[in-house]
């Protein structure tokens, strides 16, 4: 998750690293407070003479979070960030002029970065970073001070996504239950390819407690006006499914839906929820199958569209 | 046959596993419990701490994600030269921290969010296959899978199967960012195993292995790539779907320039398990 540029300081000030003081008076830096790249370029960044002017600037900007910043007199600027390096599994450190990308500032990797000038400023970074679980840190420009000390000008920090069973909004009309990580993708594609349109999607994996698939998919099931509830994921290892399809039925019945409600999954006790969901939906006169890995989620998406 | 412990079998997943493990023939000595010394699970004696039970090959780590460092870096201490850790969400600083300490250690770490590793006839480390792999329902054969997704690599398997096609070796690495053993290793490693003569791997966008492919690498024995997502390109970027490690980065190519850059350099690349299965088919010729 990204953090907006104040969050971002606020999180360096707690670190030990310096940045500039916020003020209500001229002459200072107007900034918006917006997950946007190039605010500069974008007028989100204003520099204000006149205190009486901020509050027009502000306007004319229009946005809703602003930071309000002293000017800090420096002599040069810098670009430093602290990332991974995912081919080589471990933190690299990128150090360049200011203004400049990662893409063109020399890397290091953490673990043997040793400088006189940036060392200690590293240091604190990387602990902050182990301290906050931050994925990534990116301050551009850094300012270097007449003294040699250095002032972060921005802020551009990732925090770590949480494990938590999210759920991502779209705006078509199948609502998804997808399961495992890369049979999710697989799906996705495969509803596509069949010209389906997602609403929204959860992803579960592994073991989740029963109540936390319930309330995951009551937020999928929510959704007005949905043609199909699709039920989808890899041949499980150890997901037990009679387990999170009975959460699910709980979840579809209180939400009073009577869509087709197509399932492709197997794995432990497969056969269980597929005969206890067939006869649920028997009974309450649900369209609805109950596919195994026989059949491939290419199939099963285009059988699901022939139901909407 | 390799000793195997199991950290974390007190817990419900752990001591599900070592049943599962158990029935399919695996080695298992012995349980670690922090404070749980003394009980016993599955027929196996529960200790402390790593130092105390029976020696072993093999470590697979079941433990809460806050603590898997920490049960890491005790089979790390005592030894143990190959750790699987089966635990999910595990914070990308830890993961670091433990494929560096295995690195320094030579070890061979698999994971975190590894499903698990197979290799036919009777090799079964984690849950990987199932409650019985070595059932039949899996036919043996020369393929290795390599994946960094547990349920894909078990879909793939059952596809395989269903086409006549047998497995060898199969190995779920995990799907987060920073992993022990990465893909690109994993290749390695079945190119080194005699009874392999053909792979398939699973790489969803951002795995550093298909930047690899891209620029030209191919690996020694036939070889086959199933690459999803062509859904992503439609989504906005810098963002993971599915497994934390996938992520297009804003100034990465598109999963279908992907694709079309990997089969330039001669590798066959699938967009779906059915493409793929009849890419493999082919590498019979």
């Amino acid at each position: 998750m990204r953090l907006i540029e104040a969050d971002g300081k606020r999180l360096l000030k707690e670190m030990g690293v310096a940045v500039p003081e916020e003020t209500a008076t001229a002459p200072c830096f107007v900034k918006a407070q917006v997950l946007k790249g190039g605010r500069g370029k974008a007028g989100l960044v204003r520099r204000v003479e006149k205190t009486e002017d901020i509050e027009r600037v502000k306007r004319e900007i229009g946005a809703y979070d602003f930071l309000v910043e002293k000017e800090v007199p420096h002599v040069r600027e810098w670009f430093l960030s602290i990332d991974l390096d995912r081919a080589a599994g471990d933190w690299r450190v990128n150090i360049g002029e200011g203004g400049m990308d990662v893409a063109s500032a020399k890397s290091f990797p953490l673990t043997v970065y040793k400088d006189e000038k940036f060392g200690t400023l590293v240091q604190t970074l990387a602990k902050g970073m182990r301290d906050h679980r931050l994925q990534s840190v990116e301050i551009n420009p850094l300012a270097e001070k007449e003294d040699g000390t250095f002032v972060a000008l921005d802020a551009k920090i990732v925090k770590e996504d949480e494990a938590t069973v999210s759920s991502v909004d779209l705006d078509g009309d199948i609502a998804l239950i997808l399961s495992g990580g890369g049979a999710s993708l697989v799906a996705l594609d495969a509803l596509i390819a069949a010209k389906g349109r997602a609403a929204n999607f959860i992803e579960l994996s592994g073991n989740p407690d029963p109540e936390l698939i319930r309330l995951a998919a009551a937020k999928v099931f929510s959704k007005p006006g949905l043609k199909a509830v699709w039920v989808a994921g890899s041949y499980a290892n150890f997901t037990d499914i009679a387990v999170m399809l009975s959460a699910i039925r709980a979840a579809y019945d209180e939400a009073g839906l009577s869509v087709p409600f197509v399932v492709r999954r197997d794995g432990p006790n497969a056969q269980q929820a597929q005969t206890e969901t067939l006869a649920w939906a028997k009974a309450k006169g649900i369209s609805c199958l109950f596919q195994r890995a026989e059949t491939d989620l290419e199939a099963s998406a285009k059988v699901l569209m022939t139901l909407v | 046959m390799k000793t195997i412990i199991i950290q974390g079998m007190t817990g419900k997943e752990g001591s599900r596993m070592a049943r599962w493990m158990i029935s399919s023939g695996s080695n298992i000595v012995a349980g670690v419990t922090p404070g749980k010394g003394g009980q016993e699970i599955e027929g196996r004696s529960i200790f402390s701490t790593v130092k105390e039970a029976p020696k072993a090959d093999i470590s697979c780590i079941v433990v809460p994600a806050a603590h898997v460092l920490s049960a890491a870096r005790e089979a790390l201490e005592a030894g143990i030269p190959f750790v699987h850790v089966l635990t999910e969400n595990v914070s990308l600083h830890d993961a670091v921290e433990m494929r560096r300490l295995a690195k320094e250690k030579n070890v061979l770490l698999l994971g975190p969010a590894s499903v698990g590793f197979l290799r036919f006839p009777d090799v079964r480390i984690g849950y990987l296959g199932g409650e019985k792999p070595f059932d039949g329902h899996i036919k043996q054969g020369d393929i290795a899978i390599l994946s960094t997704s547990g349920g894909m690599t078990n879909e793939l398997m059952a596809a395989f199967s269903r086409a006549n096609l047998g497995i060898r070796l199969a190995i779920a690495v995990g799907g987060g960012q920073v992993v022990g053993l990465s893909l690109s290793e994993a290749v390695r490693m079945a190119e080194a195993d005699p009874d392999v003569e053909r792979i398939a791997i699973f790489a969803e966008p951002g795995q550093p292995i298909l930047r690899e492919l891209r620029r030209g690498w191919k690996p020694k024995k036939p070889f086959v790539v199933m690459l999803p997502g062509a859904a992503l390109d439609a989504l906005p970027r810098g963002l993971p779907y599915g497994h934390t490690g996938t992520i297009l980065g804003e100034d990465e190519p598109s999963v279908q320039e992907t694709r079309d850059a990997i089969r330039k350099q001669g590798v066959a690349c699938a967009a779906t398990v059915s493409e793929l299965v009849s890419l493999m088919k082919n590498t019979y010729v």
